[in-house]
């Protein structure tokens, strides 16, 4: 660069990374260096150029579905086998227990006709960024599938 | 025992599943391709919830952050070990740059120019550059996540920036 101030320093003044400080030594130098003055130019296009661009991925929906059901999954199948059956009922009435009640605390009026549907939602509902995803009525056809089948009341 | 998978299944939700779309970014920009990003978060993740116990509170996005990194470059040393070279092939750059000599935007709003040219770093500069200007990490934090020192995360991102800008004339 050919200058004392450094690349290294000129992006971590553009990256908000100096004291008060050491960010006013840096524009002092700025002001009166020709060669660091570009370099910090480029800086600033590279940067508002990859801001403006969205380069963010979502993850896919159908992966959100996997990673909640593989991860009650994996918790689930650890059972000593003695216990198995009844380990799984209970373990079973827990989890559709913990989406009943979640669902029920839900407000929008949904149709769900599966046990994904409603794990997705219960996702969906945790992310900050779904908040406003509606879930849409095209299964006119379905029937929600608790009707009838709740065992306790839930709360309201 | 059937609490305390509850238990664990509520700390995932606390501390992982907030991270996620995150997580999965980071995977997708480490690995290329969304396929492969969806084969590492699936991994990633159950080692999160494996692991749950030992998150003593802090930081989680920068602790799911850390799983997925590590996860996805296992996956690449096992897979892909060519994708882990650290040659930074400056010619490649001259079509896909994006800021020219007078540092204008080459075409303004042109996102998939600027994630090509973001794809072809090699992957230790890309991962820098994604957590600070996709994710906002500050260089402490990247440094955390990544297991790069501080010194090391400044240099890799002026190189990084250096090498997205016009290198003709």
């Amino acid at each position: 660069m050919g200058c004392k101030l450094g690349r290294n320093l000129l992006h971590a003044y553009l990256d908000g990374e100096l004291s008060l400080e050491r960010a006013l030594d840096v524009e002092e130098h700025l002001a009166i260096c020709q060669s660091c003055s570009s370099e910090e130019s480029y800086g600033r296009g590279v940067r508002a150029a990859i801001q403006r661009s969205n380069l963010f991925y979502q993850m896919p929906e159908s992966l959100e579905e996997k990673v909640f059901i593989l991860a009650a999954g994996e918790r689930l199948s650890k059972r000593p086998s003695r216990y198995h059956h009844w380990i799984w009922a209970l373990a079973g009435a827990g989890v559709t227990a913990i989406l009943l009640v979640i669902f029920f605390t839900m407000s929008q009026p949904v149709a769900v006709s599966s046990v994904q549907d409603v794990v997705a939602n219960h996702i969906r509902s945790l992310m900050l960024n779904h908040l406003t995803d509606v879930v849409s009525s095209e299964r006119h056809n379905a029937k929600p599938w608790f009707n009838g089948k709740v065992e306790f009341a839930p709360p309201v | 025992m059937e609490g305390k998978d509850k238990q664990r299944i509520r700390r995932f939700e606390q501390v992982v599943v907030p991270h996620l779309d995150a997580a999965y970014n980071l995977a997708r920009w480490i690995l290329g391709n969304q396929s492969d990003a969806d084969d590492v978060m699936q991994e990633a993740s159950l080692r999160a919830l494996k692991f749950i116990d030992s998150f003593q509170g802090g930081d989680s996005r920068a602790w799911m952050l850390t799983i997925v990194r590590n996860t996805s470059y296992s996956w690449l040393r096992k897979n892909r070990m060519a994708d882990l070279s650290d040659e930074f092939n400056e010619a490649v750059h001259t079509d896909v740059t994006i800021v020219d000599t007078e540092s204008r935007l080459v075409s303004l709003l042109d996102s998939e120019r600027v994630g090509k040219a973001i794809a072809m770093l090699p992957v230790r500069y890309r991962e820098v550059l994604v957590l600070r200007e996709i994710h906002g990490l500050s260089y402490k934090e990247i440094s955390a996540v990544t297991g790069v020192p501080i010194g090391t995360v400044m240099s890799s991102l002026a190189r990084a920036r250096q090498a997205l800008r016009d290198q003709r004339a």
